[in-house]
């Protein structure tokens, strides 16, 4: 017998065969034994009870492996996933990541004469263009004449949520005198892992150019005001890394069009330590974070593979991986693509790429693997994270539909198309790394379309191909593209 | 239920009043029992089959494979193409069963993931010949070189021999940029102090590893993408049977850019590393 025999439950006229069969042999006249008769009849009220146990027979055979817990369906045909998460967390100890939020940082304004405001958690409502709504995460105060930056969640979770910069700009609670917006800021807000006493500020005049995330670590205890404390600070730029210092700390430094002010804490105390750690990145985007989806089977079961490459102490690539995915739960980033590889330029380093299903991911998500990697990568070792490149696919052609389907079909088709795109791994399917066409013709007749002609992707009607630090973004409204809604649709009766 | 199955107990006096007992009733309810209990031992055998041993006992060599797929630890082979692979189910288990210090470190040999000793290992798993045939350790098994010129080979009881250096590199650099002359190496990049990248050497011919899409070159890339330390750089297999030679590594080249040339008039060539 083969596992693959306990997969595939026996049919109902099987077992009933296997039942008149053993009771033949106990010299039983089962021939003679007509149709709908009695006995029959009850035979075949066994043979059904036995069935659902040869269903359950497969789930268990199945529930013991990731691919086969992972692709289980029940008769008609709707996904079962409890046995891949009953799995992942028994043998793996892994439990499924839920759908997060997107979090967007908004800026509060109140004239003259009205404030101040102070409103706890959950009492002010935002809403963007697009119609998403927005609830703020802590108590926030808005000072009269002035203005706040606060902390905004989705209502909903996941990755459909999105909205462009600058397009969340209305309170459905109403504060008179108050406007708000979702505006860049010159920086993100700093990450900090500081345990002494002392204090960190960027500064700049305008945007700082190029974007980048901007890292000091402490390699000396002090203090400023006798210099002796020391740090390095390190760049991430564009997938690059720079290293500078060590430096004896004086009250600024300059890293390019960024300063950076340091001040002491209490007089008798050292007020920077080694080890401490402080990020920013710049500029500031309001996104936080993106939303997403609830984890994937196949993210899940992933994630349990990846534990085996974990116990060794010598990190591999899939344990670097591991570790962004990992991250990523734990902090509810909603990675759901990592691309890693050791860099050609410098040796000793390795390059990751990161995705969520928008297709990038924000500063503050890339500081925060970044950090989680560095307290981790060995002293001969190090990583250096970036988002993947977003890249707006666009695509056309003519579709053909029966007469009154185009809506349902443009809606199947689209949903389809974005949920592809949102899987595609960084630097395009493997083995030619692109985004398929052929995925966009199944995509439009799996969604009901009659014909399609004339199917292109970015202007070429082939396979499209994407470099190595490159993912498609999905469409939304701060996308560059527009899902399948570039297609020209004609019905047909 | 009786510990003898639903057979037993469905002729036992617990099971329904005395008339169900007769020679008539009894087998009726036998037969029922003896199908309900040949469904029982599916029941089990799904459950059993997820163990290592299970899996050997019920004769299921596909269960091993998939749990071999989520350990990441394919089925090993006699040969580099064998192809399904050919290691015993019995074999297999066993293997499966010690993941643990596969993947992680076997407290007497060492390697795990990342380690030199684990990807030689592996590949002496897959059926490439990569331990040496005392006491011929320079003509045959496989050797793993470094950038810097460090060797690796298997020794005979399964754990790392560190064969030493490779000769001199007549234009490695020193950290200084300056060229000594003195230093060993294996040029596998043009910047010489680029540490990150590593090769393996063949002195004996592996027939059925070509430089096409081919069984043995997918699964000796596999073994080196997954199981090198992730700041290595694999560049590729070199295989130099004995009578063939390796000589003349460009200076300034990548190995891979030679190939064209590289190796004529011998039987040695080159397995680049995708």
């Amino acid at each position: 017998m083969a596992l693959s025999d306990l997969l595939v439950p026996r049919d109902r006229g099987t077992i009933e065969a296997i039942l008149l069969s053993t009771l033949q042999g106990e010299e039983f006249p089962v021939t003679d034994w007509y149709v709908g008769g009695v006995v029959r009849t009850i035979l075949k009220m066994i043979a059904t009870g036995l069935l659902d146990r040869e269903t359950l027979i497969g789930y268990i055979a199945a529930g013991g492996y990731l691919d086969l817990a992972a692709s289980l369906t029940d008769p008609s045909g709707a996904p079962i996933e409890d046995w891949l998460e009953l799995l992942a967390q028994e043998q793996y100890d892994i439990t499924r990541a839920p759908a997060t939020f997107a979090q967007k940082r908004i800026t509060l304004t109140c004239t003259t004469g009205p404030g101040p405001y102070t409103r706890t958690a959950g009492q002010l409502k935002a809403v963007s263009q697009a119609g998403n709504y927005y609830l703020n995460t802590d108590s926030v105060t808005i000072p009269n004449g002035g203005s706040v930056v606060a902390t905004f969640q989705a209502e909903t979770p996941g990755a459909a949520i999105v909205d462009a910069t600058g397009t969340i700009d209305e309170l459905t609670t109403p504060l008179p005198g108050v406007s708000i917006i979702d505006a860049q800021a010159q920086f993100s807000t700093p990450v900090v892992f500081i345990n002494g006493t002392g204090a960190i500020v960027p500064s700049a005049s305008g945007t700082p150019s190029p974007p980048r995330t901007i890292k000091v670590a402490i390699t000396q205890t002090g203090r400023v005001s006798d210099a002796s404390a020391q740090f390095t600070v390190t760049v991430y730029s564009d997938g690059n890394v720079y290293l500078f210092g060590p430096f004896a700390m004086g009250a600024t430094y300059s890293q390019g069009d960024v300063t950076l002010s340091f001040a002491d804490g209490p007089s008798s105390t050292n007020s920077f330590l080694t080890g401490d750690l402080w990020y920013v990145s710049t500029p500031g985007e309001p996104t936080i974070q993106n939303g997403a989806d609830q984890e994937s089977v196949a993210a899940l079961a992933q994630r349990c593979r990846d534990r085996w490459p974990a116990l060794s102490a010598i990190p591999t690539e899939s344990r670097y991986a591991s570790w962004v995915r990992t991250a990523s739960v734990e902090q509810q980033l909603g990675i759901n693509r990592v691309a890693t590889s050791p860099s050609i330029t410098i040796a000793g380093v390795v390059n990751i790429y990161v995705a969520d299903q928008t297709g990038t991911a924000t500063s503050e998500t890339v500081t925060a693997l970044q950090e989680y990697l560095d307290v981790r990568a060995s002293d001969i070792e190090r990583a250096v994270v970036a988002s993947a490149a977003g890249l707006g696919v666009t695509v056309a052609g003519t579709v053909t539909v029966r007469r009154g389907q185009t809506k349902a079909v443009q809606a199947a088709a689209s949903t389809a198309w974005n949920a592809y795109l949102a899987t595609v791994p960084i630097g395009g399917e493997p083995p030619t790394g692109t985004v398929r066409i052929g995925k966009l013709w199944q995509v439009l007749m799996d969604a009901g379309a009659y014909d399609a002609t004339g199917l292109g992707i970015n202007g070429a009607a082939a396979d499209f191909p994407l470099s190595a630090d490159q993912v498609p973004t999905v469409a939304g409204p701060d996308s560059s593209h527009t899902g399948t809604a570039n297609l020209t649709w004609q019905e047909v009766s | 239920m009786s510990a003898g199955g639903y057979e037993a107990f469905f002729q036992s006096s617990q099971f329904g009043p005395n008339w169900m007992h007769g020679k008539w009733g009894n087998a009726y309810w036998r037969s029922i029992g003896k199908v309900l209990d040949a469904q029982n031992d599916l029941l089990r055998n799904a459950v059993s089959a997820r163990t290592p041993d299970g899996a050997v006992a019920l004769g299921m060599s596909d269960a091993l494979d998939r749990a071999g797929d989520d350990r990441l630890l394919p089925r090993g082979s006699s040969t580099p193409d064998a192809d399904p692979p050919d290691e015993s189910d019995a074999s297999y288990a066993a293997r499966l069963k010690s993941a643990w210090t596969t993947w992680g470190q076997d407290d007497t040999l060492g390697g795990g993931g990342g380690s030199v000793l684990g990807i030689l290992t592996q590949l002496e798993i897959a059926g490439f010949p990569v331990q040496p045939t005392p006491p011929n350790y320079w003509t045959t098994g496989a050797f793993l070189i470094n950038h810097i010129g460090r060797i690796y080979q298997l020794n005979t009881t399964g754990g790392l021999h560190v064969v030493g250096e490779v000769d001199v590199c007549a234009n490695r650099q020193n950290l200084d940029g300056s060229v000594s002359g003195t230093l060993p190496g294996f040029t596998l990049d043009a910047r010489d102090q680029f540490y990150s990248r590593w090769c393996l050497l063949f002195p004996v011919d592996v027939p059925s590893l070509v430089n096409t899409p081919c069984i043995a070159k997918a699964k000796l890339n596999q073994i080196c993408d997954r199981w090198k330390s992730a700041s290595a750089i694999y560049s590729g297999a070199a295989i130099v049977p004995s009578g063939n030679f390796l000589w003349g590594w460009p200076t300034g080249a990548l190995w891979g850019t030679w190939r064209a040339t590289w190796g004529t008039g011998t039987s040695a060539r080159f397995i680049d590393p995708t």
